[in-house]
């Protein structure tokens, strides 16, 4: 999957962006840098993220391209925090977001990794209407964020081949997930943008099972991301879903 | 991709996971039960042995309702008499000997002794019988993923059983613990067991001896006869140096010393079996139970080879997870059944091993002084009937 998507080929960017990008890269990349807190997790998502499809695929994650064969999707790919390794592990991978600045940073860090990924700009239900089909769609921070949750779980559900897998992780609302996500990471912390989350938007584990439901989707997992503040480090837990936690369904 | 779906997944086939299989399938589960090593099935295998396993009471009531205890009826030596001697008098002398008789407790023997290999021949052919279970050797567990729905379990093969339940039944470094992530704890005692079968010159009328010294227990087990002679099987536990001394002497040589440290109490010992050396240790895990996945016997609680209470605690788990299942039929492997589970076992598996472990380190002791008070405790523990008919029905998992 070497082409590009007509919607942000480098081509199209000056010099000048390109400075730009390039910095905004070595942002995204930073492990100390802006995006920490999500740098700080992707070991943790990964872990769950590639023995879900493991699993699911049944693939040794020990075998040189383990993920071969297999057709990614990332929605909402930022920087290709996802991306970068699950081309590694040997998927042809997609990775989108709906921002348009993300995909050139995205593309050139990926070149300077020497991956291909095929990074587009566009929506989930932008690529459902154009009929792709994946074998698993990453869903990873993003349905807090869209207006219509069960539109987009629609879409996501529309974009996996029947047999698929779905990995959708998102944060829990309650008073505490009000604590740490809006007042800890966004206010305390400053970690996050001051307005990144609306609390009232987001979902209990319940309601995203039900809305995954409605969507197709039949829920098969549910764990959750617990952040240990001694050790400064993320966990998966199987009981503790009280802020971020992260699901697994399946299309019939 | 080739995936199978069953309700139980038992990995290791030893007698634990066995009979965990039978049980199971007996009580109309669908069970695919795995280990990477075929089990040795004939006495005239070269890895047979002559070791047999004590099975108590408690034991035999689950090897019945599993339907493996009619098979094995014949060949069950009954254990009706276990004595304990302290040997630490001058040269070896005995200085306190005691019986403790299944009589005090109640009609029933201690408990039945059989022979490995027949036990897993016989487990085998009821599981053949039952077409709800599967056995699979020469395939191992690889990896799981546990969802909150089922697990995913990955066999050495790259095949892939999807489960409502895993056990764990794969002994003391049991991959599905590490899988699951539970920690366990070991405590060392720098000590080995050798263990062998002797023929000797006395019967043995099924008592079950253990002498006492030092550097560790010393306990013949009875056996049907061999070649025509009294046959028993030993379990001689020692310090490690000593341990491999042992296993390089001649036959002769071997015979002779362990002749001396029986107190002769049954003449003249022959070896009649190759020596095989373990180590001994105690080993307990944090926990039974994680996400979908329960451990019984030595992946959960590994402790020295004394008083029968490994593979009887082992069935005392499989006892508790069988009840549970059955309660538990609509959700099976939740986790609030696996939570029951490790509440159910936890304390008297940490019961066990101490007690198994104070008892080792008593049976260590080099100190003249404090021999004499083993030995004296001994006919202590014997002499006050209440006391010894407590510790005896403990002893016998009837608490």
């Amino acid at each position: 999957m070497s082409d590009l998507s007509p919607a942000a080929p480098t081509s199209t960017i000056d010099a000048g962006e390109i400075a730009k990008f390039e910095a905004m890269a070595a942002e995204w990349w930073d492990l100390e840098g802006k995006f920490k807190p999500l740098h700080m997790l992707n070991p943790t998502r990964l872990d769950y993220i590639t023995n879900q499809i493991a699993a699911e695929f049944g693939r040794d994650l020990d075998a040189p391209a383990p993920f071969e064969g297999l057709r990614i999707l990332d929605i909402g790919c930022g920087g290709g925090l996802l991306c970068e390794p699950m081309a590694r592990l040997g998927a042809t991978i997609v990775g989108v977001d709906a921002a348009p600045r993300n995909i050139p940073v995205a593309q050139i860090h990926a070149e300077q990794s020497g991956l291909t990924i095929d990074y587009r700009v566009g929506t989930a239900e932008d690529m459902a209407a154009d009929g792709e089909q994946f074998d698993v769609v990453l869903n990873m921070e993003v349905v807090e964020h869209v207006a219509d949750p069960l539109a987009y779980l629609t879409a996501c559900q529309q974009l996996l081949k029947p047999g698929g897998l779905h990995i959708c992780s998102t944060i829990n609302r309650n008073p505490k997930s009000f604590a740490m996500a809006i007042v800890g990471a966004e206010y305390v912390m400053r970690w996050l943008p001051k307005g990144t989350h609306e609390w009232n938007k987001f979902i209990t584990p319940d309601e995203l099972f039900d809305l995954m439901r409605q969507a197709g989707l039949n829920p098969v997992d549910r764990k959750g991301f617990k952040f240990n503040p001694l050790g400064w480090s993320w966990s998966i837990s199987d009981r503790d879903l009280s802020v971020n936690y992260v699901t697994a369904s399946l299309k019939p | 991709m080739d995936r199978q779906s069953v309700d139980i997944f038992i990995s290791g086939g030893g007698v634990a996971g066995l009979t965990a299989a039978a049980a199971f399938g007996a009580a109309g589960f669908t069970v695919l039960c795995a280990d990477p090593t075929p089990p040795v099935t004939e006495g005239s295998d070269p890895d047979a042995d002559l070791r047999t396993t004590a099975f108590l009471q408690p034991a035999r009531t689950l090897l019945e309702e599993a339907g493996i205890w009619p098979r094995l009826a014949a060949d069950a030596t009954p254990l009706q008499v276990m004595r304990i001697v302290d040997a630490s008098g001058v040269e070896g002398s005995v200085t306190a000997q005691r019986d403790f008789d299944a009589s005090d407790v109640g009609d029933a023997p201690f408990g039945w002794n059989l022979r490995n290999w027949m036990l897993r021949r016989e487990i085998l052919a009821r599981l053949d019988e039952l077409p709800n279970v599967t056995f699979r050797s020469g395939v191992g567990f690889r990896a799981m993923v546990a969802r909150d729905s089922h697990a995913i379990v990955t066999l050495t093969d790259r095949t892939q059983v999807e489960t409502a339940l895993v056990i764990g039944a794969d002994g003391r470094d049991s991959p599905v613990r590490h899988a699951a992530g539970i920690a366990a704890r070991t405590r060392r005692y720098g000590q080995k067991a050798l263990t062998f079968a002797v023929t000797h010159a006395n019967p043995h009328d099924n008592v079950s001896t253990e002498i006492h010294r030092e550097g560790g227990p010393f306990t013949l087990v009875p056996l049907p006869d061999h070649n025509g002679s009294p046959c028993s099987a030993v379990v001689w536990m020692v310090d490690g140096a000593e341990a491999h001394r042992l296993r390089d002497l001649n036959d002769a040589e071997f015979s002779a010393e362990a002749t001396v440290r029986s107190a002769d109490l049954y003449g003249d010992l022959t070896l009649a079996t190759r020596r095989q050396v373990w180590p001994i240790i105690t080993r307990t895990a944090t926990r039974l139970d994680g996400p979908r996945t329960a451990l019984m016997a030595e992946a959960a609680h590994v402790m020295p080879p004394i008083g029968a209470q490994g593979l009887n605690t082992s069935l005392a788990d499989l006892r508790s997870l069988l009840d549970l299942a059955i309660t538990h039929r609509n959700t099976l492997g939740s986790r609030e059944m696996l939570s029951a589970y490790n509440r159910a076992r936890h304390s008297d598996i940490a019961l066990r091993s101490r007690g198994i472990s104070l008892l080792n380190q008593t049976s260590q002791i080099g100190n003249p002084m404090l021999q004499k008070m083993r030995a004296e405790g001994v006919k202590l523990i014997h002499d006050i009937k209440p006391l010894r008919t407590t510790l005896m029905r403990m002893g016998l998992g009837q608490r």
